[in-house]
């Protein structure tokens, strides 16, 4: 009986002892202090011990874009630490090269606070904030795009560049793909897609490009572009992508939360030659890019190259045909990689970057005088650079807006 | 004292010789710092928690050890296992907090894995055999240290050959864990050598 009450006293004390010292030790390593922040040179705020920068900022409305939500797998939320160069995390060396670790860069949402800190941002983020925006209309424009026009504060508005994009959340959901309304030329290709469902228990948040013409915006209209994500052929079990998904459900009226205008996806100022190059959903930012830039009257020859698989995944070429009659300098090229036989199609075919060589980069006199702008599916910007590459076009003057898919 | 700081680092070395600790050796081995970092938290570990395990034993639970308070028939010893596992939970917990505090980089190299050398083997190993070799107290700081650093030696030299290894023509099915799994055994093959030595 001695034994049992001794073995019990002796663990119950032991198990005392030790929390009391971990408690003691944790009061000491991570205090509950404030930490005062600074960004660029205006006055300092404070945050708490052991935050993350990212969620401090954002305490702030400073919003960074940040795709992947903290996980440190976008890249995105980039912030240059001034001071000394601390020891980079994994994450950081995966996202950042060795010069920009060099000068101090560093992922906001990698970064704890723990000792009063000083950071740098463009201007241009600080620009950015939170909003609601109202969904005005949506509308097919491929089986797999849709097209959904957001009613934003004039503020946002104006601020948006082309070429920037906002980030969209959508709360946790549960959503089967039987209950989206698809138009009913595209209801063949739904047929296999309706036994999907999206569940997601935690909000998320992705990036989306701004499609705005000049006149969109002064209306207070944010254009978007979905490409609904699915899972790839080869893992057909993985679910299908959270916030498209729930894009293709709402409907008019619904209120999304959002945050923006971010990136530096620009048009360059000046007069060389523009080559814009897309496929997908990457025609968002060009579109915002080509606009601006005709409303402009920027004088200088545009041409416009979009790689397509067939009829139904070409949309908007109305529109730039008929941008093409009012803008002399502008020029529409399409190439569809894999027309369908009651296409019709008599225009270009195979890969955009094949188009842009034959019908482009061979008989131009100078193709290294020309600003290029890519955005579209990774795979079509690698082979896009190939050519530009074997074409003499120097690196420095090609800019691209790389996402996803 | 010098043979059982010979022993603990080299012949009777818990990853090469018992195979202890074999899932974090594997699974944290595929970069050299990464691995630098975990050998030496489990050195401080170890150093630190089979001296106080000792010390517990000697005071509380051997035999006879609580005659100090009265009770010279008790025998605690059957608790060890609950006891030492508690003292090592509390030490990695400590170890957490300083490594996120000091050398957060490194503590996000290690992720899960520094949690888990809670249940690491060679860690309650390195206190089970303490007891068992009926180890005093300066014995087991020696026994402690040496083991912790045998064990970080083990996998220090193990991640510098892995990491050499990637750029190796192995063959499609031996790529990895494969490799791995023989590096291990030769290794362990050449420490059995320092067997010899002892003598």
């Amino acid at each position: 009986m001695t034994g049992v009450l001794a073995g019990v006293v002796l663990l119950v004390t032991l198990v005392l002892a030790l929390s009391t010292a971990l408690l003691i030790a944790r009061r000491r390593l991570v205090p509950d202090l404030p930490v005062a922040v600074t960004v660029n040179d205006r006055a300092p705020f404070e945050s708490r011990f052991g935050t993350d920068l990212l969620g401090a900022l954002a305490a702030q409305d400073i919003l960074l874009p940040a795709a992947c939500g903290g996980a440190g797998t976008c890249g995105q939320c980039r912030v240059r630490v001034r001071g000394e160069i601390v020891a980079p995390m994994p994450a950081e060396r995966a996202r950042l090269s060795r010069a920009e670790r060099r000068q101090g860069m560093h992922l906001a949402c990698q970064i704890r606070l723990r000792a009063p800190l000083t950071i740098e941002l463009p201007e241009a983020i600080l620009g950015a904030r939170g909003f609601e925006g109202t969904v005005l209309r949506t509308r097919f424009l491929t089986p797999l795009i849709r097209e959904i026009v957001l009613d934003a504060p004039p503020d946002v508005t104006a601020s948006v560049k082309a070429g920037a994009f906002v980030s969209l959340t959508a709360p946790p959901h549960d959503l089967g793909f039987d209950a989206i309304e698809v138009p009913e030329r595209f209801s063949e290709d739904w047929a296999e897609l309706r036994a999907l469902r999206a569940i997601v228990t935690a909000p998320v948040t992705r990036a989306y490009s701004i499609a705005s013409t000049p006149a969109d915006r002064r209306q207070g209209q944010l254009v978007l572009l979905i490409r609904l994500a699915l899972p790839p052929p080869d893992r057909p079990r993985l679910p299908p992508g959270a916030v498209s998904s729930w894009l293709f459900h709402v409907k008019e009226g619904a209120r999304i939360a959002a945050s923006g205008p971010h990136g530096d996806f620009r048009a360059q100022q000046g007069t060389r030659e523009m080559v814009l190059v897309g496929g997908g959903v990457g025609m968002a930012p060009l579109r915002a890019i080509i606009h601006e830039r005709l409303d402009q009257g920027a004088p200088q020859p545009i041409s416009f190259w979009y790689g397509a698989r067939r009829r139904d995944d070409l949309f908007y070429a109305e529109e730039f045909t008929a941008l093409t009659r009012h803008h002399p300098n502008f020029r529409f090229e399409v190439a569809l990689s894999d027309p369908r036989p009651d296409d019709g199609w008599e225009g270009r075919t195979g890969f955009v970057h094949v188009a842009l060589r034959e019908g482009f980069l061979r008989d131009h006199p100078e193709p290294e005088a020309c600003d290029y702008y890519l955005c579209g599916p990774p795979l079509m910007i690698a082979a896009v650079m190939g050519v530009l590459n074997e074409a003499g076009v120097p690196p420095g003057r090609i800019f691209f807006d790389d996402f996803g898919s | 004292m010098t043979e059982i700081l010979f022993a603990a680092i080299l012949t009777d070395n818990l990853a090469l010789s018992f195979f202890l600790g074999i899932c974090t050796f594997l699974a944290v081995s595929q970069r050299l710092s990464t691995a630098l970092g975990l050998g030496i938290a489990v050195i401080v570990v170890q150093g630190v928690t089979v001296p106080v395990n000792a010390l517990i034993h000697a005071v509380l639970l051997a035999p006879g050890a609580l005659h100090w308070i009265g009770l010279p028939e008790i025998d605690l010893s059957f608790l060890r296992i609950i006891v030492f596992i508690g003292v090592i939970a509390a030490m990695v917990q400590l170890m957490e907090l300083l490594l996120d505090r000091f050398v957060p980089a490194l503590h996000r190299a290690l992720g899960v894995f520094l949690p888990l050398i809670t249940v690491n083997c060679a860690i309650l190993g390195g206190s089970l055999f303490m007891v068992e070799r009926r180890y005093d107290p300066l014995e087991a700081v020696v026994w402690g240290i040496g083991s912790g650093i045998g064990w970080a030696l083990a996998i220090i030299a193990f991640a510098a050959i892995r990491e050499r290894l990637r750029y190796a023509d192995m063959p499609e099915g031996l790529r990895g864990l494969g490799g791995a799994f023989i590096v291990t055994g030769l290794m362990s093959l050449g420490f059995s050598g320092f067997g010899g030595l002892a003598q």
